[in-house]
């Protein structure tokens, strides 16, 4: 079987969740503390999109992205890459609205080694006048059968012609939790401490936002989620969508969401080595944006 | 002489020890309990009188093989049905023996089983300390202060400032038991801005304390000092925490103690003096005084006559003009109150006598020309409870000066062992008054309010529960804000999911109707409906003891005289803790992001404080709200806690009004808490 095994299903193992959760206390605790405390003093645009790149799984899927579950989640929620046991790399483009000065590239590599794993990865967005470079470095773990828990740490460049280069550390943090076998519940938040741009004469908060979402799996890899995405100011999204195998090596993805009503379909196509996503969604007045991009398995 | 000294102080320690333990887990209960409960609140309510109760409670388990009926209403998160229903099993077993036993009681589901279990002596050898000298109790200091100085403090043009004191709130709290039946305890308290140690306040602003004797005979107990009173549903008298509409929809009938010590800082509506309850077991008598200064606003008429426009009950001196308002005003209660186990019913009936030092003339107005007025007053009630076959009836009738009486009644009924009903209705005269009275009402002053109320909870199959309750009521008369006479319903239903012992997950919806003043230039005085939709979906899971995991989302829809709000409220919180298996140390964090722009869309959502601390703010505004906690115990019986919080508004340049105003749109607190056990 020569399928990709990035996407994992969820586990739920009764047998030694706990003991291995214990040995794990110190560790999540200060791993969380410190989290909050570096988000609280990390440094600080507002632009008009929530993320650089919309993934093709996420993003581009109007999903919330709480739940993401691949090496894609290196976009969305960190925790969602503890899931990943193989040293993998990708790349993806997005076309917002298909105007190439909106459209925005990323590239990535996710290692995981015995104490979790880690990714990093890098995306831009814009054109000359205006453009975004972010460079990230995640970390995720598997605490338990039951728990993941993930960290990102993001250097965002900032170029707008009027105002020259700025840049800002940002902080992430999300978890994952599976209550039972069919079940998973995620929630991430996206620069908490509200980190700002100081421009030349004035600053603006760079965006924050959170999601969360429940994943229902009735049946071997038919995934139903409802997910919510809060952008600090701006209204509350609500999403649900679909996954479903219409093949052993290809998946078919749908969904909507609210604010305003946007409707995206996707699939996914695993091959030997190599896993191929795309996706496509409708914004009632703006059109349609796209998104594709391919992930490689460098070592087993 | 050396082997025995040995012996008795592993003796010692191995009984500290076993309290120690016993006390970590009925403090993980009580903080569980609370929780649970304050989250179920839609307001910002003084929990005081809870906390206590669970202290209490915790220190002293029901004897369940000799528990009567008020012995088992002491734990609220039990319905009446469900206690009648523990009597009636206790009856066909003779005894329980274990917590095992309780499966068999019908309407006992496992969850209320769990809770039930620190709670209950079953082998009543293992607690009889025959010791007359013993020392146990409980010792709180508590400071908390805000990083950003409020206006209040900072000095004004003309030299002054208006906050006469520094910005700590101080909190200490003891109780001791010197012996057996004795019980002492003091509080003091001073709020931040308050002034101390001058020749403003003497001491700290609230300096408060009892005593308490229980002796086994005629005598039941004298307290000398706070305490607190209950009886009938509370029209008349009701210095405890009025009984609310909440999610325990079935959970209507007040089910307070008739009377018991308090150390509440609520500096409003309290009892300072004495009591003593005397009688045999199924009749008791008690007479009680109350004599304390209370605040007010003191004006004179053009006779030079002293009288009070208001009562202050926010507790606050921290101004001039605040000070001047402390304690000036002789309040004096006096009454009795009697009750009576007559067979399967309980009688109580009694007087009540309040006056006050200078008349209250509060600013005429349209909607309170019905309140109480004058020096004095008088009430007396009478109230049953008890059950025909399985209805369980409860009420109150009350009278004062107007010849028409206030009502108070419903029945509690189980239909099958998985449908819980309760109904009442209530019509209280517009102009009844009771000052301490404090029914459960739609409004806060509940003269004029007619109502009824039916609620429910129903077992579902494969772990789902329904409760649901609709309320309505009509005002027969103007209130505040609201400028003619008004009706309106209340629909509460909650949908509780819990597919294992440590997953819950909670869908709740609130529907509320009701008038209020169209707020502008309106002659007319026009009144318009207002109505609100609140939805909330919340998970839970909690595999073990050691994490707990809660995301919840919240949003609320207002619409007013047929317009919609422009946004909705809304709420998406994370909360996530971790207690140490060895309880050495403990965790708790919350992330919140809100956005309600309009104060009607408020959110009231339960946060993680220091043990027996409760808050449950207000979400108003956008912006992100950041909980974090630490709880340590470096010694045995010795806890510490410390608790940051920040609010970060997005549309916000200053935060708060008047003397609190903080430049900015930061908001940062710290609280320190110790806590010593004897």
């Amino acid at each position: 079987m020569l399928a990709l095994k990035i996407k994992c299903q969820f586990r739920h193992e009764n047998g030694n969740s706990f003991s291995l959760m214990l040995h794990s206390s110190r560790f999540i605790i200060s791993f969380l503390f410190c989290f909050f405390f570096f988000s609280f003093l990390s440094l600080s645009v507002v632009f008009c999109q929530v993320q650089v790149f919309n993934s093709p799984v996420d993003g581009i899927m109007v999903r919330s992205g709480a739940m993401s579950r691949d090496a894609w989640a290196f976009f969305t929620n960190p925790a969602g890459t503890a899931l990943n046991p193989v040293l993998a790399a990708g790349a993806g483009y997005e076309s917002t609205f298909h105007l190439s000065d909106l459209s925005s590239r990323a590239a990535f590599a996710v290692f995981p080694n015995r104490y979790g794993v880690v990714s990093g990865g890098f995306s831009q967005y814009g054109f000359s006048s205006f453009n975004l470079q972010q460079y990230s470095v995640a970390f995720a773990r598997e605490m338990a059968p039951w728990l993941r828990l993930g960290i990102k740490g993001t250097r965002m460049v900032r170029y707008q012609q009027s105002y020259g280069s700025h840049g800002i550390f940002l902080m992430d943090a999300g978890l994952q939790i599976m209550p039972s076998s069919q079940f998973a519940i995620g929630f991430f938040t996206a620069n908490p401490s509200r980190q700002k741009w100081d421009l030349d004469n004035h600053s603006e908060y760079h965006v924050s936002y959170s999601a969360a979402s429940i994943l229902y799996e009735p049946s071997s890899g038919l995934f139903l989620e409802l997910g919510l995405i809060k952008e600090m100011e701006e209204d509350a999204v609500v999403s649900f969508s679909v996954e479903a195998p219409v093949h052993q090596q290809v998946n078919l993805r749908g969904g909507v969401s609210s604010a305003p009503l946007r409707m995206a379909f996707g699939a996914g196509l695993e091959w030997e080595m190599i896993r191929f996503d795309a996706g496509i969604n409708h914004h009632p007045t703006l059109g349609f944006s796209s998104a594709f991009g391919i992930v490689y398995v460098i070592k087993r | 002489m050396v082997r025995i000294s040995v012996i008795w102080i592993v003796f010692i320690c191995m009984f500290h020890f076993a309290a120690g333990q016993n006390e970590d887990d009925v403090r993980l209960w009580a903080s569980e309990i609370m929780e649970s409960l304050a989250a179920d609140l839609d307001e910002d309510v003084d929990l005081t009188w809870f906390t206590e109760e669970l202290i209490r409670l915790a220190r002293n388990p029901v004897k369940i093989n000799r528990a009567r009926r008020e012995d088992l209403e002491q734990i609220f998160f039990l319905n009446d049905i469900q206690i009648e229903a523990i009597l009636f099993r206790r009856y066909q077993l003779e005894k329980f023996v274990t917590i095992f036993d309780l499966q068999a009681v019908e309407g006992l589901d496992r969850r209320t089983i769990m809770l039930l279990e620190p709670l209950l002596l079953f082998d009543e050898e293992l607690d009889e300390d025959h010791r007359f000298f013993r020392r146990r109790g409980d010792l709180f200091l508590r400071t908390q202060w805000v990083l950003e100085t409020p206006s209040g403090y900072r000095e004004r043009e003309d030299g002054t400032t208006p906050f006469q004191g520094n910005k700590l709130k101080l909190y200490s709290r003891m109780e001791i038991e010197p012996m057996r039946d004795v019980e002492l305890g003091f509080v003091t308290e001073k709020d931040a801005g308050e002034p101390m140690f001058n020749n403003q306040i003497n001491t700290l602003d609230y300096v408060s304390g009892y005593l308490s004797w229980k002796p086994n005979g005629i005598v039941k107990q004298v307290i000398v000092g706070q305490y607190r009173m209950s009886t009938g549903q509370g029209l008349v008298l009701q210095t405890a925490m009025a009984p609310r509409k909440s999610s325990m929809t079935t959970s209507i009938r007040n089910r307070h103690p008739a009377y018991r010590p308090s150390l509440s800082v609520a500096e409003g509506g309290g009892l300072n003096g004495g009591l003593i309850a005397f009688g045999t077991d199924n009749f008791t008598i008690v007479p009680f005084v109350s004599i304390q200064n209370v605040g007010g606003r003191i004006s004179e008429d053009d006779g030079g006559n002293r009288f009070i426009t208001s009562i202050k009950t926010d507790g606050f001196h921290r101004t001039l003009t605040e000070l001047e308002q402390r304690k000036t005003t002789l309040e004096e209660i006096y009454g009795i109150s009697v009750r009576w186990h007559a067979g399967r019913f309980i009688l109580d009936g009694g007087f009540l006598h309040y006056e006050l030092e200078h008349p209250l003339y509060p600013v005429d107005r349209p909607y309170n020309i019905h309140y109480f007025r004058g020096r004095k007053n008088q009430n007396g009630w009478f109230g049953w409870q008890g059950s025909i076959y399985n209805v369980y009836w409860f009420g109150e009738v009350a009278f004062n000066d107007n010849p028409e009486p206030a009502l108070w009644t419903g029945t509690l009924f189980a239909l099958s062992g998985q449908l819980n009903m309760a109904m009442a209705y209530r019509r209280i005269p517009v102009d009844f008054i009771a000052p301490l009275g404090a029914p459960l009402t739609e409004a806060g002053n509940p003269a004029g309010e007619s109502g009824f109320y039916a609620g429910m909870e129903l077992g579902l199959p494969a772990g789902l529960s329904l409760s649901a309750y609709i309320d309505y009521f009509e005002h027969n008369w103007l209130r505040f804000q609201t400028k003619s006479p008004s009706n309106g319903y209340d629909f509460l239903s909650v949908l509780t999911h819990r597919p294992s012992r440590g997953w819950e997950n909670l869908l709740r919806y609130r529907h509320r109707n009701k008038v209020v003043n169209v707020p502008m230039d309106n002659p007319g005085y026009e009144t318009g409906e207002l109505v609100q939709n609140q939805f909330r979906l919340q998970t839970r899971y909690s595999p073990d003891n050691t994490w707990s995991f809660t995301t919840r989302a919240d949003f609320h829809y207002v619409s007013r005289f047929g317009e919609r709000a422009e946004s909705p409220g809304f709420l998406l919180a994370q909360d996530i803790r971790y207690r140490h298996p060895g309880e050495k140390w403990n965790a708790t964090l919350r992330y919140a992001m809100m956005d309600v722009e309009d104060y009607e869309t408020r959110i009231y959502a339960y946060e993680p404080d220091l043990l027996y601390s409760f808050s449950v703010p207000s979400y108003y505004g956008v912006g992100n709200r950041v909980v974090a906690m630490v709880k340590y115990t470096p010694l045995r019986r010795l806890d510490l806690w410390v608790r940051f919080s920040r609010w970060h508004y997005a549309n916000r340049e200053t935060i708060g009004s008047g003397n609190m105003t903080i430049p900015g749109n930061v908001s940062r607190e710290v609280r320190f808490q110790v806590r010593k056990r004897f």
